[in-house]
């Protein structure tokens, strides 16, 4: 698809040529010795949380002043590292509620709501309340909603033992676990029990339409409903963007300005990719990605210091032994965690 | 002068792809490389890549210090107290199932042997990942067959085996065992070969039992082999790393030396490849250490340069 796009870019500009190259399954690496070896390309694309690493890895230029007259035009905050900004998003990215209508006919208001579907289909070991990969990025909106977070960018410190974290923590616990099926750090056995019908609802991202449509169920897209007024569910957010290398042209640059603010590009993302716009003024037919748009509404966006990447791995511990299991207490796995961040010198 | 002509070109190639990554690699353990500054940049690529890409600075023992007295020295200790534990337990794991099969393989009243040889090799052969993918498949904790079993048996609530660290632990040393049995029943099948067939009918006719027979007469005639696979094997289980990787990394990093190590540098924001690097030149070294001993203490090499 990216290629079908670009080459309407190029029909106007037979003297620029645009190459697409596929580094998977390692981009992070494929992008570091590339650039530490002295090969040259212009740019690259992944979601926005990368930019801290990369920008110390020396791999980034900022644009700031070759951008500044198309940000007005974006609907969402551009990500930025240390102020400076590298590079322009193309969509916006998070989990949000997947249910089957045939056993969810209307989006539930609140969380009350939600807790009613999960008790009623909740008939183990056939049939589960919910799908929902407990992970750090899947549960984080019950964290973020209570106040707590994983991780302060703009203080660099983690937040796990925060006590708003903690009641987040709790709360997922309490009301959600219980109705999660087997497997529950398993992505794939999480997406079967939904794709199967064994679950009504599954909450995940926008990754997972193609396989949902494919199943031939009829589903719809919400944000995750509200507990009351105050304890809104805000997920990690990433957008996908272009980030600018420290070779980028002029050319290179003009091009993702047009890919990013262009409001027929935007059209053919929403319409063939279902991606979620992240401009201004554009009208959303499509109902599932209507859904993410809203959810992204309540998103919290990942944070973009480098010094994130070893809190995964520390929530993840207290998921594992403290949400999925019980080899620990709550406040004990979030104790341990910290102090185990904190040894690495993020206290 | 001239056999040295001779083996210089085979020497060199040796130098070079052998001693060459060691040296560099504890060269490497002892600055602060990292992922701002490592790989170095070349020489024709543009000053601004250079200035954002300073080269690793010397900082001499530093990256030793941080393992044995750092903030990760109490984990460091409890993964080797870990990984020794699991030497202590997989190695005769291998050895008595190897062992066993060997045997088994090598006996006249079993049909159909070499069909069976090959396949029981089969681990041997398989891609470590396939492996690994299989065995999540036995040990899933609601679908996998050890928890059906469980569950038939009466356990309500078997464990999870990658989610809950001791268990997890446990699933390493059957794998462990599984992966490295065909190594050792392949040793045990050769050794047997030559065992001249005289000494167990002589056996048999004084009337020795089938115990007597497997301590008096094949033990010692194979103990050789034997040992040396057993001290091969140990050597791997020092080294257990891929497998713990691909379990569940997040749960069994502090058990094994390598992971920790692993888990350590490259779990810190920017990838501290100095610091891994002193964490694989200590476990090269505890390995070594661990070999010269092993073949000393069992005399294995005894006798090789005698004749």
């Amino acid at each position: 698809m990216f290629k079908e796009i670009a080459a309407l870019y190029t029909q106007s500009r037979p003297n620029v040529q645009i190459i697409f190259e596929n580094k998977a399954p390692d981009l992070q690496t494929a992008v570091l010795a590339a650039i530490a070896t002295g090969e040259k390309f212009d740019l690259f694309i992944w979601a926005h949380d990368w930019i801290g690493l990369m920008v110390e890895a020396g791999v980034l230029k900022p644009v700031d002043n070759d951008v500044a007259d198309v940000l007005p035009k974006f609907a969402v905050q551009i990500p930025q590292y240390k102020g400076r900004i590298y590079g322009l998003p193309l969509t916006a990215e998070t989990v949000a509620l997947i249910c089957n209508k045939k056993m969810v006919p209307e989006p539930p208001k609140t969380f009350a709501d939600l807790a009613k579907i999960m008790q009623q289909y909740n008939k183990p070991p056939q049939n589960y309340g919910i799908a929902y990969v407990v992970n750090p990025y899947f549960i984080s909106a019950w964290i973020h909603g209570t106040g707590g977070y994983y991780f302060d960018d703009k203080t660099e410190k983690q937040g796990l033992t925060d006590p708003r974290s903690i009641a987040g923590f709790e709360f997922f616990k309490k009301n959600v676990m219980p109705y999660v099926g087997p497997n529950p750090t398993d992505y794939n056995t999480q997406v079967s029990l939904f794709l199967s019908g064994q679950a009504p609802c599954m909450v995940n991202g926008p990754w997972s339409i193609g396989a949902v449509k494919k199943a031939g169920i009829d589903f719809f897209v919400a944000p995750l409903p509200p507990v009351n007024s105050s304890y809104v569910p805000k997920p990690y957010g990433g957008l996908k963007m272009f980030y600018a290398t420290i070779y980028v042209s002029k050319e290179a640059i003009d091009f993702m300005k047009w890919f990013t603010t262009d409001p027929q590009v935007a059209k053919i993302l929403v319409q063939k990719l279902g991606y979620v716009p992240v401009i201004k003024d554009i009208q959303i037919q499509d109902p599932v990605v209507q859904g993410f748009y809203e959810a992204i509404k309540n998103a919290y966006l990942m944070p973009v210091s480098p010094k994130m990447q070893p809190v995964w791995g520390a929530v993840d511990i207290v998921i594992q032994n403290a949400i999925v299991s019980d080899q620990k207490t709550i406040a004990q796995a979030v104790h341990d965690s910290a102090k185990d961040l904190c040894a690495r010198g993020l206290c | 002068m001239r056999p040295y002509l001779l083996i210089f070109p085979g020497l060199l190639l040796f130098l070079f792809f052998n001693l060459w990554p060691i040296v560099y690699s504890v060269y490497i353990s002892f600055t602060n490389a990292n992922i701002r500054n490592f790989p170095q940049p070349p020489p024709w690529a543009p000053e601004e890549l250079k200035q954002a890409r300073p080269p690793p600075d010397f900082v001499g023992l530093a990256n030793y210090a941080s393992i044995f007295t750092g903030p990760a020295s109490a984990g460091f200790w409890n993964a080797v107290l870990w990984t020794l534990v699991f030497v202590a337990v997989s190695v005769p794991a291998k050895v008595a199932l190897g062992t066993f099969i060997g045997l088994l393989m090598s006996s006249e009243k079993v049909l159909g042997k070499s069909a069976m040889r090959a396949f029981l090799i089969v681990p041997w052969a398989l891609p470590l990942i396939l492996s690994v993918v299989a065995w999540r498949y036995v040990f899933d904790p609601t679908y996998g067959v050890v928890n059906q079993m469980l569950y038939s048996l009466g356990v309500s609530k078997p464990p999870d085996w990658f989610v809950n660290k001791d268990y997890a632990y446990a699933a390493m040393v059957v794998i462990e065992a599984w992966l490295a049995y065909p190594f050792i029943m392949t040793v045990v099948i050769g050794a047997l070969a030559n065992v001249p067939r005289t000494a167990f009918e002589a056996a048999q006719i004084d009337g020795a039992g089938r115990w007597a027979v497997f301590t008096r007469i094949t033990l010692p005639l194979i103990k050789r082999p034997l040992i040396y696979a057993s001290v091969m094997t140990a050597a791997a289980s020092l080294q257990f790393f891929l497998v713990a990787f691909l379990w569940n990394f997040i749960q069994l990093y502090d058990r094994f030396v390598l992971a920790y190590g692993y888990y350590w540098a490259f779990g810190s924001p920017f990838r501290e490849y100095g610091l891994a690097a002193a964490v694989l030149s200590i476990s090269a070294l505890v390995i070594s250490v661990f070999m010269i001993l092993a073949i000393r203490l069992t005399g294995l090499m005894r006798g090789m340069y005698e004749s």
